[in-house]
């Protein structure tokens, strides 16, 4: 039995349940029609339990609508309760006798000696012992639930016993905690300064009881007749009966072996063991020992690695896959291996690493990842005459094919005609066939432009990779499907000359229409998202705006560069986040830009390693190209103070700071001031 | 003052909304801004190599505008062997592209617009660029639509001149 129990306004659940057994009056216009009198009469409504469960649970309704916003909110407000709870008063018994009682003192006069109404019923038979509580952190929007459970299979039931059920953690509780843990209401919190000041401050408890179990202390005990009545209707009508843990049996068996299989995949000494396994094959260079047992190990490895590894929370053990997976995809033999594993699997839905990696995940680390280890693939693939000729006979009939069409006008449509089977023996290239699915999911790329940033850098890591001898060959092929039409398209978008939108009218969608199509395709009326943040949160901050900033179309522009054969237009890394201080990023210089700065910092310096202040002058003054602020001497001392040694010279080691220092605070310093513009 | 994740998206959120791009794709998306054009000024490319020295700096020891240095970079490397379809030739010929792009990055304009200078003709892009300078408002923030457009024209005017000399 479920009893809700408004605890707006109440201390405790027997103020809630009290509530609930008041007796209300119908009177005047809410007179009640007496089927014996025939006639509305005044009548009075009351609640009261007739029959008391063996298992009582008490629902606090903690979750209320604000009248004045007409949000949901939660009341944390304090409701106390025990470990055992007599239900007498509530029950249909217990309520006649106090009315009983109440209508015989009404006739008495005085009433000298006060007698307990309810002491003509025995305890036993409504006494109930806390069994559980279900706690629930958070506001009304969100939060996490747990429980707290008294163990009853030990001492008979009787044990007190209890512990903490938190997802996959289960520990022992402290009942005297209950209070604290449960009841809700303010809490206090002190901090304490160092100069002895204490400031406290009062909050909102948010964890606190949602549910309560009651069990019952002298379970009820049913008429033998009663129970031979029921065997034999149950034996009669064949009603098969479940005690519930059939109901639950086979998944609690799958969860488990789910949980044994995770535990397994993700054990270090597992994943040690795959690694010296694939490590071990990097030695053999034997073809046929290749094909007989380091390519099965390498493949065996991605698996693990694309459909395991990229999926976990845990991404420390990744750079130890990536180099050890780069070094075995370095061979041109096990590169043509992976990539016809990576275009076979083009064919298939929930097997495609490609999309899954391009253009579905969420988690930008493992895009990227994934990303890099298929162009290393493909780049190593090129290392194979075969192939090569294989994916240079693509190109031509790709070209045949789209110089056949009048492209201007019409849609650019690519016919399939790469036969998986035929890779092999290279009548199909299997990176003809991955090209073609990148042309798709380009075409797709709007809809999903959150997830697909690591595509066009794909697109950029290949179409930089030149064969000796062989020149541009998977640039000539990029370009033969038009993908530096299809970038300029999704980059554009509805903004694309006319000649593009015709080409490639699923690219040149707007933003707003795409919203619209994938919002018609996700939800129902009545399950619009509550707020942005289902199209948020993905990855790094340039993403939780609703729609594509600038900066998400910087990989986009890089590769349209790259494949039109700017090939120094990929940006190289200049800084990297080196950890978190107080929620705010720390940044260092990558080792590049370090050495850059040295190259500038040595042409700058007229003494070796020191910079003067006329040198800082001169230094400033090139840069003064890009910067609003101009080279004052007043900005050389300011520099010359801050990162200059005892003799007022700038060393390598002050000059880089001075930039670790300018990346640190650029992005705050920044905002400030144009925020005050704004 | 230190901006948290949280602040910094409502940052972005209020410079997006007061058509800050590109104060947004160069400054607040890149804390490295500073460092990238410093980098530049001293003619280093995007990808950390350099350009040559005769392409920083003129006869007379002067040097040249960075505009002017990464225009004579990329026609120094000649004509690019890649032929082009129609469509692209489309896309890179049309001042929206540059508009855009300058919005997310701009050296990265400076290149395309280098780039497409030295393979193409830019006749009708220039006079795309005057029509829109001639139409352009001189106020509020149409100034800054005219900076684009100055820069736009400078450039591609200035390609065309370095093409010539070449």
């Amino acid at each position: 039995m479920n009893i809700d129990c408004q605890i707006r306004g109440k201390s405790d659940i027997h103020e809630a349940l009290s509530t609930m057994c008041e007796a209300e009056y119908m009177e005047g216009d809410n007179k009640v029609f007496c089927d014996n009198c025939k006639k509305n009469c005044d009548t009075v409504l009351r609640t009261a339990i007739s029959a008391l469960p063996d298992m009582l649970i008490l629902s606090l309704k903690r979750f209320d609508l604000d009248y004045n916003t007409f949000e949901t909110v939660k009341l944390n407000s304090r409701c106390a309760f025990e470990e055992s709870l007599n239900m007498k008063k509530y029950t249909l018994e217990g309520v006649e006798a106090m009315e009983k009682n109440s209508s015989m003192n009404a006739h008495d006069d005085v009433d000298e000696t006060y007698v307990d109404p309810l002491r003509s019923l025995p305890d036993d038979d409504y006494e109930y012992k806390l069994a559980g509580v279900l706690v629930h952190h958070g506001v009304a929007q969100g939060g996490h639930y747990y429980s707290f459970i008294r163990d009853r299979t030990t001492n008979n039931g009787s044990s007190n016993e209890w512990f903490r059920f938190d997802d996959d953690e289960v520990t022992p509780f402290d009942p005297s905690q209950i209070e604290m843990e449960c009841f809700g209401g303010k809490v206090k919190k002190e901090t304490k300064w160092p100069n002895g000041q204490v400031n406290t401050v009062e909050t909102d408890q948010l964890a606190n009881a949602l549910m309560l179990f009651y069990e019952k202390v002298k379970p009820t005990k049913f008429d033998s007749n009663d129970s031979e009545k029921d065997i034999d209707m149950v034996e009669s009508t064949h009603i098969p009966l479940a005690t519930g843990v059939e109901v639950f049996e086979n998944d609690v068996k799958r969860s488990n072996n789910v949980h044994r299989s995770h535990v397994f995949l993700f054990d270090t000494e597992f994943q040690r063991f795959l690694r010296q396994m694939l490590d071990a094959s990097l030695s053999v260079h034997n073809v046929s020992e290749c094909v007989t047992w380091s390519i099965p190990i390498l493949e065996l490895s991605t698996v693990y690695f694309f459909d395991i590894l990229l999926h976990s929370v845990d991404k420390n053990t990744l750079s130890d896959w990536i180099d050890l997976l780069s070094s075995a995809l370095s061979s041109p033999l096990h590169g043509s291996s992976f990539t016809h594993e990576i275009a076979r699997r083009t064919r298939t839905i929930n097997e495609n690493w490609l999309r899954i990696f391009a253009s579905d995940c969420p988690e930008d680390t493992s895009r990227s990842v994934a990303m890099k280890i298929i162009a290393t693939a493909i780049r190593s693939c090129l290392g194979r005459e075969e192939e090569v000729s294989a994916l240079k006979s693509w190109t031509q009939a790709m070209s045949k094919q789209i110089y056949s069409l009048d492209s201007d006008i019409s849609p650019v449509s690519l016919q399939k005609h790469e036969d998986i089977d035929k890779m092999v023996s290279f009548e199909s290239s299997s990176l003809g066939i991955i090209i073609s699915f990148i042309c798709l999911l380009l075409d797709l790329a709007p809809r999903t432009w959150q997830y697909n940033i690591d595509l066009c850098a794909l697109i950029r890591e290949i179409s930089n990779i030149s064969i000796e001898g062989n020149g541009d060959v998977l640039r000539d092929a990029l370009i033969s499907v038009e993908v530096p039409a299809r970038l300029i398209a999704l980059f554009m978008r509805d903004k694309s000359p006319i000649q593009i939108m015709s080409a490639f009218p699923d690219l040149s969608l707007s933003f707003e229409r795409i919203e619209c199509i994938a919002k018609v395709i996700s939800f129902g009326t009545h399950l619009y998202p509550l707020n942005n943040n289902m199209t948020s949160g993905v990855g790094d901050n340039s993403s939780s705006i609703g729609s594509p900033c600038p900066s998400d179309h910087l990989n986009t522009l890089e590769a349209l560069a790259v494949v039109i054969g700017i090939n120094f237009a990929k940006r190289e890394m200049l800084i990297v986040e080196t950890g978190e201080v107080k929620g705010r990023f720390v940044y260092d210089l990558t080792s590049k830009a370090k050495e850059s700065l040295k190259v500038i910092f040595d042409e700058c310096s007229s003494r070796p390693g020191l910079m003067n202040e006329s040198d800082v002058l001169n230094y400033l003054q090139v840069c003064c190209v890009y910067s609003e602020i101009a080279a004052s001497s007043q900005r050389v001392n300011n520099m010359l103070l801050k990162y200059g040694n005892d003799n007022n010279d700038l060393t390598i080691d002050g000059f880089l700071k001075y930039y670790r220092d300018a990346s640190q605070s650029n992005t705050v310093m920044v905002c400030e001031r144009y925020l005050i513009a704004v | 003052m230190h901006l948290n994740r949280i602040q910094s998206w409502y940052v972005k959120g209020i410079l997006l909304q007061y058509s800050f791009a590109p104060i947004l794709a160069q400054y607040v998306f890149t804390s490295s801004l500073q460092l990238c054009n410093d980098l530049r000024s001293f003619g280093f490319r995007p990808d950390l190599t350099r350009i040559k020295s005769e392409s920083m700096i003129k006869d007379n020891d002067i040097r040249y505008n960075v505009i002017e240095s990464v225009a004579i970079d990329v026609f120094s490397l000649g004509r690019p062997k890649v032929q082009l379809s129609p469509l692209v030739a489309a896309g890179l010929s049309s001042l929206k592209f540059y508009q855009i792009t300058y919005y997310t990055d701009t050296h990265l304009t400076e290149l395309f617009l280098a780039w497409s200078c030295l393979n193409k003709n830019t006749d009708k892009l220039l006079l795309e660029t005057l029509k829109c300078l001639y139409d352009a408002q001189p106020y509020g923030n149409e100034a800054f639509q005219i900076n684009i457009m100055v820069s736009t024209f400078t450039y591609v005017s200035m390609s065309n001149l370095v093409f010539v000399h070449f």
